[in-house]
C-alpha cells in the first residue's frame, strides 16, 4: 500500500481503537504484527524473545493508545518509536546480549519457506548486515525487513529523508561488496 | 553499459534476496493467532464497553469511503485509473489509491482477479520505465516489483481460499489461470534472469489450480 494512504488508514484505525473499537484494534494487530516481529527477530536472532517483545508491544499499545494524538504525528511513527524504545530497554536490561550479535542464535529461525536456497541467501544477507554499525543495522532493518518509508524511518530515528537515502545507498554498496566478495 | 548491466543484475538479486529475507523472518501463524487472541482479551479488559465496531464489511466500506474522500481530487483518481497512467506520472498515486479502493469494495471471489490485474499493471509499468531509460531508477523498479510480487501472492492466497469455499466459477478459474500464465511470461520478459518468481508455495498452488489450463496453453504454444 502507498505510504501516505497506509498512514492515513492506520491513523483512522488508531482513532477508532482509542474509542474502544475492537475491530479497529484487530486490524492494527493484523497490519503491524508481522512487520514488528520481523524487526525484532532480525535484530535479536531469537524467535522466542522476538515473540515476547512483539506481544509486549501490543500490550503497551493498549495502555498508551489514550495518549496518541494524530496532530502530533502519525500512528505508524508513534508505534515504531515505542517498538524502538522497547528494544533499547531490552538491551539495557540484558547487557549480556551485544547489539550486533543477533546472528549468533540464528539456528532457531525455521525454514518456513521450505526453500534451502532462499534460506541460505537470507543468511548471507544477515551475515553481511552483522558487519554494519548498530545504527546502520537498525536503519537497514527498518527499511528492508519492516518496509518502512524513508519518511517514517526518519521520524523514528531522528534523521532527515535525504541523509537516510545516502545511508541506504552506502549500505547497499557495502552489501554488494561483501556479497560479491 | 557493462556497469548498467551489473547494476541491474545486482538490483534484481537484491529484490529476490529481500523477499527471501522477509520470508525467513516471518512469524509463525500459530504465534500470531494466539497472540492476537490474548491482545484482544486484554483490549476488552481495558475497554470494558469495547464495541465490536460494525461488521468487517461495514468497516471496510467506511474506510473505503474515507479513503475515497481523502484521495479523490477532481476526478483525478478516475482518470488515472482509466488512463492506466505510468509510474512516473504525477497522478500515479491516485491510480494506486483507486486500486486499493477497488480491492476493498470487490466481492471476495473477485479479489484474486483484481490482484492479478494489478500485478499485470506493475509488469507494464516496469516495462515502460525500462523502455524509457535503460538506467531506470533502481528504487522505482524495486518498488514496482515488490508490489507485483505482493499482488500475485495475494491473488493466489485469495484464489485458494475462495476455491476451497466453492466460490470460484469455472469461468473465473479459467480467466484467472490464463491471466497468471500471461503475467508470468511477461514478467520473465521484462526482468529476464530474475529467479524464484512465484516461490515454492505459489508454484504448487498454480500447478494445483491451473494444471489443465497450463497444459492447454503449453500445447497451444507448441502448435
Amino acid at each position: 500500500m502507498i505510504d501516505p494512504i497506509k498512514n492515513r488508514l492506520l491513523n483512522a484505525l488508531a482513532e477508532k481503537m482509542k474509542k474502544g473499537d475492537k475491530i479497529a484494534a484487530e486490524e492494527i494487530f493484523n497490519k503491524l504484527s508481522p512487520q514488528i516481529f520481523r524487526f525484532f527477530l532480525s535484530r535479536l536472532g531469537n524467535r522466542e524473545i522476538a515473540e515476547d517483545l512483539t506481544q509486549d508491544i501490543f500490550f503497551k499499545i493498549i495502555k498508551k493508545i489514550g495518549t496518541f494524538d494524530k496532530k502530533s504525528g502519525n500512528f505508524n511513527t508513534w508505534f515504531w518509536q515505542i517498538a524502538r524504545n522497547s528494544l533499547i530497554d531490552y538491551y539495557r536490561e540484558k547487557k549480556s546480549v551485544p547489539l550486533s550479535d543477533f546472528l549468533e542464535e540464528r539456528k532457531d529461525i525455521p525454514d518456513e519457506t521450505n526453500n534451502l536456497k532462499a534460506k541460505v541467501e537470507a543468511e548471507e544477507i544477515l551475515s553481511a548486515v552483522k558487519s554494519f554499525t548498530p545504527e546502520d543495522q537498525e536503519i537497514f532493518t527498518l527499511r528492508y525487513v519492516s518496509d518502512l518509508s524513508y519518511k517514517d524511518i526518519g521520524r523514528v530515528v531522528g534523521k532527515t529523508e535525504g541523509s537516510l537515502r545516502v545511508i541506504i545507498h552506502r549500505l547497499n554498496n557495502k552489501l554488494r561488496k561483501i556479497i560479491n566478495g | 553499459m557493462g556497469n548498467q548491466k551489473k547494476n541491474l543484475e545486482f538490483l534484481l538479486a537484491r529484490v529476490f534476496r529481500k523477499r527471501n529475507l522477509k520470508m525467513s523472518l516471518a512469524p509463525r501463524k500459530e504465534f500470531l493467532a494466539e497472540s492476537k487472541k490474548i491482545f484482544l482479551e486484554k483490549f476488552e479488559k481495558q475497554f470494558p464497553s469495547a464495541s465490536h465496531g460494525r461488521s468487517h464489511r461495514g468497516l471496510r466500506y467506511s474506510f473505503a469511503s474515507a479513503l475515497m474522500v481523502l484521495t479523490m481530487s477532481g476526478g483525478a483518481m478516475v482518470y488515472a485509473n482509466q488512463a492506466n497512467v505510468g509510474a512516473d506520472h504525477p497522478l500515479y498515486i491516485f491510480k494506486r489509491a483507486g486500486e486499493n479502493i477497488r480491492l476493498q469494495l470487490a466481492p471476495q471471489n473477485q479479489k484474486p482477479l483484481l490482484n492479478s490485474e494489478f500485478a499485470e499493471r506493475r509488469v507494464s509499468e516496469i516495462k515502460e520505465i525500462k523502455e524509457k531509460d535503460d538506467s531506470a531508477e533502481e528504487e522505482s523498479i524495486e518498488k514496482l516489483n515488490t508490489d507485483f510480487d505482493s499482488q500475485l501472492n495475494k491473488a493466489f492466497e485469495k484464489f485458494e481460499e475462495e476455491s476451497n469455499n466453492g466460490n470460484i466459477s469455472q469461468t473465473d478459474r479459467s480467466k484467472f489461470c490464463r491471466s497468471v500464465f500471461r503475467i508470468i511470461k511477461e514478467h520473465d520478459e521484462a526482468l529476464s534472469g530474475y529467479p524464484g518468481l512465484l516461490g515454492q508455495k505459489n508454484h504448487s498452488l498454480f500447478n494445483k489450480n491451473c494444471a489443465q489450463i497450463k497444459k492447454v496453453q503449453k500445447q497451444n504454444e507448441a502448435d
